[in-house]
């Protein structure tokens, strides 16, 4: 193998600063977990296809043509352009890219890469060590009837299970919004390839993960799956409530929202005070865990007077003050204003080369030792071309020109 | 099945890693079980007698002796020796900071900020004792910023409330926003906080150096959905939730259906798949055009009822195969009964069995996500009760002789 080039992040930071990703997938499955690792010092190079780029640039909510959640959520990494497709493209990957790298991640249907002539074990023979994530949507392997089918945001949703569990009992179910679906599976990426990191650091031996988006999905539905197959018991959708303990459920005040969440006896205990009930009366001893009893109900009922007759901000208050848990649900605005959201620096400003200053979420969570940062916005398809493919690929100016005039950068 | 409190021969990518877990409910101690399923040693700590309160919460199984225990506990807590300490006594604080913070990679923590270093449990004194440690705190509103919010409980709905997720999860006004079931909240920051652990770890491994990681969960909340924060800051734009259309998608098709035993869901967002979507239920996708690019237009709407038609008389796996045959994206919306019984699952292995001590059976749930090639992950143990590996812990990682291990029990320090 060649010499590791030395990182070219610029004032070195974070975590996981000296680490290199290679990331050549679109949309979130793939990209976000490696820009997430970006926002901890990681080098991570992006690649596109030339000419347009990934389709998501340009798709969603936009400003100017762009993607706000591109703007957001693709900072802190180089972009550079490849066409993985030409026979010289993947010889670049092969010999120039993939050798620098400790991790290549990517998402796509399963035999995508080896068709273009870059399969498992030839990325392996460039570079031993590497850790090689493929995300795809129904996984490498399975029924050949799922295998080529297409998942999105919403159908992994639907797919995994989540979503048969999320919203009012008698209307549709929903979904978790801002696509999170996609980045959920995003999180697995990220800490799966981290951990298979700390292996290949510790032994020298990398390795291929296969990361199945519904799969991720499916392993956030905490007990369903047992409560079906050790019960039979199928967990349906109940709106906000938890069905065996409250109040846990969204209630109206005179200005808005608001969540009340008890899980436990004594915090029931002190909502029936609260709302001038006697919680020593033997009258309410099941209405804590039987929200339908008409005891539950006649609880749930003065419960929901008395919010109502009271704003957000005095009962999230007088709430909090008896350690009952209680927030308000913040829409974009409230979160923006909210001071507890301003004390944390929650909220900060970036430069961004596309569609000038962008102020957004900075990196969480919070490092004592190794802070992470944004240290630049999205940049243009292509912007990162001559510094990586001089300076971590290794190639010349002669070299790249070529590469240029046949279109495979 | 007997008791097995010793671990298998090591197995995983994070065989070498210790990790002490010392919270409750799952938005922290889930992030130590993902560790758990590559083979880090993982140890949870709870308060001596009933433990941690997620236990007994929701949905329960039966033990055979009639004591509850909660489903979603029984399909999280896998893979982990369980010990109870009281870490509010003198006796306690010292076996915590003197025995055992020097044997871990690892401490995490989901308290109230300041609960434990009230009782001398401070950052300081843990990396006094271990100064590679990895502390990671994780809280609903952070270790710092307001004192009025910092010590306000928080769990999995509130988070998603004050964090910004439910105003736009649901359907639209009057009905209510509504919480991603069931703890979308909690699973986000755990696999937030699994990631930025190991992070840290791999720094700690490289320099030496430990450090305190603080993870509020409105934060991980807030940063999942940092484009909706962008846009209100630049256009004062308040996005609301509008269903199943994504606060920030475009186009359609890319909602839930209903069919005659269910609800389907079908994504169609580029051109090339919507015109795949006319294809199947033969319409000119250029007549649709408008219809596809905008929703609230009369044409989006009529298109909108033409496809909800289209569905409305068919079952549910009959759209499923006709959309996918053409490779749109498009599923039933699955129950866990659909689930198990779907042929791809089986065929992936997704569900596997294990031994739960607590319940003495064995139950089958969610394998280990996602597959590693080299170092494949395995569930080899179900949860115990409160202190069930106090003897072998207290043992062969504190040093405790067998005589202390029993006072200790005693007085009730453990």
């Amino acid at each position: 193998m060649p010499n590791r080039a030395p990182s070219i992040v610029p004032e070195s930071f974070g975590a996981l600063k000296g680490v290199r990703v290679l990331s050549t997938g679109t949309h979130i499955t793939g990209p976000y977990a490696a820009h997430l690792a970006a926002d901890f010092g990681a080098e991570v190079i992006q690649v596109e296809p030339p000419g347009k780029g990934d389709p998501w640039r340009h798709e969603d909510y936009t400003w100017n043509g762009v993607n706000v959640s591109w703007v957001h959520d693709r900072r802190n990494a180089f972009y550079i352009t490849l066409d993985l497709r030409k026979p010289e493209g993947r010889d670049v990957f092969l010999n120039n890219l993939i050798p620098q790298c400790d991790i290549w991640v990517e998402n796509s249907k399963p035999g995508t890469y080896p068709a273009m002539g870059i399969t498992d074990e030839a990325v392996k023979a460039k570079n031993p060590k590497i850790v090689i994530v493929h995300v795809s949507p129904f996984g490498q392997d399975g029924d050949p009837d799922y295998t080529q089918r297409s998942l999105s945001n919403l159908v992994m949703q639907a797919f995994g299970g989540l979503m048969y569990t999320t919203g009012e009992a008698d209307q549709t179910p929903v979904s978790a919004p801002a696509h999170g679906g996609e980045k959920m599976v995003a999180l697995f990426a990220l800490w799966s390839m981290l951990a298979a990191y700390i292996h290949a650091e510790r032994t020298g031996k990398g390795q291929v993960l296969d990361i199945a988006e519904y799969e991720c999905i499916n392993k956030i539905t905490s007990g369903t799956m047992p409560m079906f197959f050790v019960d039979g018991a199928v967990r349906e959708r109940a709106g906000n409530k938890a069905g065996a303990f409250q109040p846990y459920d969204t209630f109206m005040a005179k200005d808005g929202w608001l969540f009340i969440g008890a899980i436990s006896v004594p915090i029931f205990r002190r909502s029936l005070s609260i709302v001038g009930l006697d919680p020593s009366d033997e009258k309410w001893s099941g209405a804590f865990s039987n929200p339908n009893s008409p005891e539950g109900q006649e609880f749930d009922g003065a419960l929901r007077k008395w919010v109502g007759e009271r704003t957000v901000a005095d009962v999230v208050r007088i709430l909090n003050e008896n350690t009952i848990p209680c927030g308000p649900v913040n829409d974009p605005q409230q979160a923006a204003e909210d001071p507890h959201f301003k004390a944390r620096k929650i909220h900060e400003e970036w430069n961004d080369d596309l569609v000038g200053k962008v102020k957004g979420v900075r990196p969480v969570p919070w490092f004592s030792k190794t802070p992470g940062k944004v240290w630049r916005g999205s940049v243009a398809v292509g912007h990162d071309n001559d510094a990586v493919l001089t300076k971590v690929a290794g190639l010349d100016r002669a070299k790249i020109n070529g590469l240029k005039s046949k279109g495979v950068i | 099945m007997t008791q097995q409190s010793s671990a298998p021969p090591p197995f995983g990518s994070l065989q070498q890693l210790r990790i002490l877990s010392s919270g409750v409910y799952i938005a922290e101690p889930f992030a130590p079980i993902l560790a758990a399923e590559q083979g880090a040693f993982v140890v949870n700590l709870e308060r001596p007698g009933e433990g941690d309160p997620w236990r007994y919460t929701g949905y329960k199984f039966q033990t055979p002796d009639g004591k509850p225990v909660s489903a979603d506990w029984t399909g999280e807590r896998h893979n982990e020796f369980f010990i109870s300490l009281d870490l509010s006594t003198p006796a306690g604080r010292d076996i915590f900071l003197d025995k055992l913070i020097p044997k871990f990679d690892i401490w995490m923590e989901s308290s109230k900020p300041g609960t434990v270093g009230k009782w001398g449990i401070t950052d300081e004194a843990v990396l006094k004792r271990n100064p590679k440690i990895v502390i990671t705190h994780v809280s609903g509103y952070g270790q710092s910023g307001l004192p009025d919010y910092m010590g306000r409980p928080s769990y999995d709905a509130i988070a998603q409330a004050y964090g910004g997720l439910m105003s736009l999860t649901g359907l639209p006004e009057p009905h209510p926003p509504i919480r991603t079931a069931p703890w979308f909240g909690d699973f986000i920051t755990a696999l937030h906080a699994i990631s930025a652990t190991l992070a840290a770890y791999i720094h700690a491994q490289k320099t030496g150096e430990g450090q305190v990681l603080d993870i509020p969960q409105f934060e991980v909340i807030q940063r999942h959905s940092g484009a909706v924060a962008a846009i209100y800051h630049r256009e004062k734009k308040v996005l609301k939730r509008r269903g199943n259309r994504d606060v920030t998608t475009t186009t359609q098709p890319n909602d839930t259906y209903e069919a005659l035993d269910g609800w389907v869901a079908i994504s169609a967002l580029t051109e090339p798949d919507f015109a795949k979507v006319c294809e199947v239920f033969g319409e000119d996708a250029k007549k649709w055009e408008r219809a596809h690019r905008d929703p609230d237009s009369a044409p989006g709407r009529e298109f909108d009822h033409l496809l909800r038609t289209w569905v409305s008389d068919k079952i549910a796996l009959e759209v499923v195969a006709l959309l996918n045959a053409k490779g749109v994206a498009c599923s039933k919306v699955m129950s866990s009964q659909d689930i198990a019984e779907d042929p791809h699952y089986q065929a992936r292995g997704v569900h596997q069995e294990w031994y739960d001590y607590s319940l003495q059976r064995t139950v089958k749930g969610i394998g280990p996500v996602p597959r590693f090639s080299e170092t494949p992950g395995k569930i080899w143990r179900g949860p115990g009760p409160v202190g069930y590996d106090n003897d072998m812990i207290y043992n062969q990682v504190a040093g405790f002789t067998p005589q202390q291990i029993k006072d200790l029990l005693q007085k009730k320090v453990i």
